[in-house]
């Protein structure tokens, strides 16, 4: 089987003391869609630099199309980048700025001048060509710096949160523009972001990072359901974390569904909670990850497992949905989220009692370290 | 070429980063080396032979004249320290927060026209100002006022120092005073500070940094000027810088204008030392 | 309040006066070299062009003209280009010593120039280069250089830091990022710091008057004149110097201004 397209293998990165990238192995299929997702700090953009060349590995091996390409200068790669600042070049004109990377490759200028007036009027700002930089609006800096990078026809496309800048209604365009343009081109991008919603929404599969290693790779699916670790799971989505301990295996073998696992009971502060998980040794430590959008509320209890008095402590909407902040007896937060007219209906108000509750099969298990 | 490798020396680097090191060190650090080796040459024949002896020193230490000009001088430039950083001061003051920044920098630069005049130039004005039968003493004497000795003394020599120090001092003051926190000064007057205990105990402690840095400047300006003390001054004793000169230009004694020069160098970094010691001391000021 | 006010107008009294001051010796400097009187004393005599002619057929003044021309373009060269390497080394790249590094850059304004003048003055007679135009040339170069390097660099202080690597990013190399990307972005910076050299340059006396030998510059050829027969031909020179620098240091100020708004930040 032939090698990926792009292949980190061991990489670790160390900045003097600090370590930006520990010991990351992962490769990237030709023409997917990958995300790089983090918080600032975590060393998503260090290893976008070391794809770009910008940065040398201290250890391991980046290979792309199978050559190890750790130390090859930055400008034999073909491999350009969406700047997070989009280092448009300000003493040339928009034109000028796409036409750059041809010149450097020793392209004619008859020729550069029209393929680069080609990617102008692909990305929409065509009319644009003679303008200067700081005469465009953001978006359409934006267009300028995707035309300047792929106006080379590289096989990779490296983009460093390119949309943090825009504002929110033009971002949601955006992605549309790229993720149309990465289907027609089909070819790879490496998309960094902090942003859930960017990564979710464009990425064939999502690298999850933290403090320099990676937490999971996954698709986006897979990641939200299935978080790996705890930190992915806080991470990513609005999930509900509890901590607990695996304190036996579940009596109530007639209420078992073998598809969905053996029942373990978990002693956890919120009390005894029931879960349907793989064999998990008696006496292990667990997180319960619950998706907010998986708990229930109710006024009144009734006979359902896994439920707990609570007080409503805030409610926030956002667009449809809504999502409850409630308490437990023990002082413990809950998120629940629900649609907005699944509970127009019912009159709540902050301080009031209630019950949540969920299913065992709604708690993903992720064992404890 | 990437950020990490900025360590590594490459042709490309070291195109950027030699040319200084070896311009100073030719044409900056080698001069200043050699005077200090001449101060130990002698002088034979009116021709000097290069060697290791402390005769120019001892000569040197051993003569009043000497001593003479090293006082005076150390005195006119402390004096022209003193005076310019408190006649600056108010300018300063001013322009940093009583003009909106527009105004300051129009003002700045207005400041910075003098040092493209000749000051040699301007030493000459002020000659020609204040002469017994010059511009000064003609205004006075019409009020009845005068003549007044005011070339060949003190006086003049300050007031040439002046010329060449004052817009450096206002400006650099006006900087310090620019940058020091508003929020600061606002919180003194609300805790009822009058205006002078704010200058004293906000501003100036804020500001010390940048207004030791102005008056260090003046010192060095002061201290290695020769055009004020010679033709305002009237140059009885001459100052450093005019032994100096007189040592080179007429006896050819460049060893000895070499001793001089080291002497100059030495009193400016045990100040500059001193200034930054106190600039950067932690000590409350009261 | 009151008392606000009576500080505001004497704040601006002051101000007022300190310019008086400062610019009571050009002024007069300039109204003298229109006088006729072969004193400078006043009641004034009538306005006259006689000492502008004088100087304008002096050949000394001439030669020294031409020489100042001269050391105050190969300084200004030279100047900012040493000074334009050393702010891009500041600039680009961290190293052991940097600190080292850049107090050898910027020292020499902090050493008097009467010291310099006779520290230049032996090493070019040891090392066989006085009493040339070159040799005021370069004494020039290290005063000036400290000046540029820290137009230039603040100049670069504005760039995007990512512009360079962008520019490698695109298929660049090095050398090519610097023709194509770093000089055009500081060539603002690069004029008006050849502009300011050169002022500072035509102005300078001390140094010039010690290693110069025959080459006179203007400013010696004044120095002489205040040494001998003071006659108000000084006045004319001095303006002429006057008028000469004060065009090239608004010059470097509109250069820099007028080119600084748009190309300060592409974010």
């Amino acid at each position: 089987m032939p090698e990926s397209q792009i292949v980190f293998e061991n990489i670790i990165k160390t900045f003097g003391e600090a370590v930006a990238v520990e010991k990351m192995s992962f490769s990237i299929e030709q023409g997917e869609f990958l995300a790089i997702m983090g918080s600032s700090g975590c060393g998503k953009t260090t290893t976008l630099r070391m794809l770009a060349g910008l940065e040398i590995p201290s250890e391991g091996e980046i290979r792309l199309n199978g050559e190890r390409i750790n130390e090859l200068a930055p400008a034999k790669r073909n491999t350009p980048l969406v700047w997070q600042s989009l280092a448009l070049f300000p003493f040339l004109t928009v034109l000028e700025n796409v036409e750059f990377g041809l010149k450097m490759h020793g392209i004619e200028k008859t020729e550069r001048r029209e393929r680069a007036l080609k990617w102008l009027d692909r990305m929409e700002i065509g009319e644009f060509a003679e303008r200067s930089i700081d005469q465009l609006s953001g978006g359409q800096r934006q267009r300028v710096a995707l035309a300047r990078a792929l106006v080379t026809e590289p096989p990779v496309l490296l983009l460093d949160e390119p949309l943090s800048a825009l504002d929110a209604n033009l971002v949601v365009r955006m992605q549309g523009v790229l993720s149309k343009l990465q289907k027609e081109l089909g070819i790879t991008f490496v998309y960094v972001t902090h942003s859930q919603s960017e990564a979710f929404a464009m990425a064939d599969r999502v690298v999850i990072m933290s403090k320099g290693l990676i937490e999971q790779i996954g698709t986006p699916q897979q990641v939200f359901r299935e978080p790996a670790t705890r930190f992915v799971a806080e991470f990513v989505g609005s999930n509900n974390i509890i901590s607990g301990k695996v304190s036996s295996k579940h009596s109530d073998v007639h209420r078992t569904d073998l598809f969905q696992g053996v029942p373990y009971t978990v002693d956890t502060d919120l009390g005894e909670v029931v879960i349907s998980s793989g064999e998990l040794d008696l006496g292990a430590t667990v997180e319960l990850v619950i998706s907010s959008d998986r708990m229930d509320i109710s006024f009144d209890p009734s006979d359902l497992e896994n439920q707990f008095p609570c007080k409503l402590v805030s409610e926030e909407f956002v667009g449809s949905i809504v999502t409850l902040l409630v308490e437990t007896e023990n002082g413990m937060e809950l998120k629940i989220q629900k649609q907005h007219k699944d509970i127009e209906n019912i009159q709540l108000q902050t301080g009031q009692a209630l019950w949540v509750s969920w299913e065992r099969k709604s708690a993903y298990i992720i064992p404890g370290r | 070429m990437p950020s990490s490798d900025k360590k590594r020396l490459d042709y490309y680097a070291l195109t950027w980063r030699l040319p200084v090191i070896v311009w100073q060190v030719l044409f900056f650090v080698g001069p200043l080396v050699f005077m200090i080796a001449m101060s130990f040459f002698l002088v034979k024949n009116y021709r000097m032979t290069e060697a290791f002896e402390m005769k120019n020193w001892v000569k040197m230490f051993g003569k009043d004249y000497f001593w003479d000009s090293y006082f005076l001088t150390l005195l006119l430039a402390s004096m022209s320290t003193i005076v310019a950083t408190c006649l600056a001061f108010p300018a300063a003051y001013g322009l940093a927060f009583k003009v909106s920044g527009n105004v300051r920098r129009w003002i700045v630069f207005l400041l910075i026209i003098p040092f493209f005049t000749s000051y040699l130039v301007r030493t000459f004005s002020w000659y020609v100002i204040l002469a017994e039968s010059g511009v000064v003493n003609n205004i006075l004497g019409v009020i009845g006022l005068g003549p007044y000795t005011m070339l060949n003394t003190r006086f003049g020599t300050l007031v040439g120092y002046m010329t060449l120090t004052l817009p450096l001092v206002v400006i650099l003051q006006t900087f310090s005073l620019a940058n020091v926190d508003k929020n600061l000064i606002e919180a003194a007057q609300n805790l009822g500070a009058s205006r002078v205990k704010v200058i004293l105990q906000v501003i100036i402690p804020s500001a010390k940094v940048g207004l030791i840095i102005g008056a260090v400047f003046c010192f060095i300006l002061s201290f290695g000027d020769f055009v004020a003390p010679y033709y305002l001054g009237g140059s009885k004793p001459p100052t450093l810088p005019i032994l100096i000169i007189d040592t080179t230009k007429s006896g050819q004694q460049w060893p000895r204008a070499a001793v001089v020069a080291v002497m100059m160098m030495v009193t400016l970094m045990i100040v500059a030392f001193t200034a930054i010691k106190l600039a950067y001391s932690r000590k409350a000021y009261r | 309040m009151r008392a606000d006010k009576l500080i505001r107008w004497f704040l601006w009294g002051y101000l007022g006066l300190v310019f008086l001051f400062i610019f009571a010796p050009i002024v007069t400097s300039i109204i003298f070299s229109f006088n006729s009187d072969r004193f400078p004393t006043i009641p004034l005599g009538s306005f006259t062009w006689k000492w502008y002619q004088t100087i304008y057929n002096d050949p000394d003044v001439w030669d020294a003209a031409k020489t100042s021309v001269i050391v105050a373009l190969s300084t200004s060269c030279l100047a900012t280009f040493i000074g334009f390497c050393t702010a891009y080394t500041d600039f680009r790249y961290q190293f052991k010593g940097k600190n080292s590094y850049l107090v050898l850059a910027l020292l020499p304004p902090t050493i008097p120039l009467i010291i310099l003048a006779l520290a230049m003055l032996a090493w070019f007679s040891k090392i066989g280069l006085s009493g040339q135009v070159w040799s005021i040339v370069i004494a020039h170069t290290v005063l000036c250089a400290p000046f540029a390097m820290a137009v230039i660099r603040l100049r670069l202080q504005q760039m995007d830091p990512d512009l360079e690597s962008a520019a490698w990013n695109l298929g660049a190399s090095e050398w090519s990022a610097m023709r194509y990307v770093i000089v055009p972005f500081a060539m603002p910076a690069i004029v008006s710091s050849m502009c300011l050299t050169m002022a500072v340059s035509f102005d300078e006396f001390a140094v010039a008057w010690f290693v110069s030998g025959l080459n006179k510059t203007i400013p010696v050829i004044i120095l002489e004149i205040l040494q001998g027969n003071i006659d108000p031909q000084i006045n004319a020179i001095g303006t002429f110097v006057f008028v000469t620098s004060i065009t090239l240091v608004i010059l470097a100020q509109l250069i820099f201004m007028l080119r600084t708004p748009g190309s300060a930040s592409n974010a």
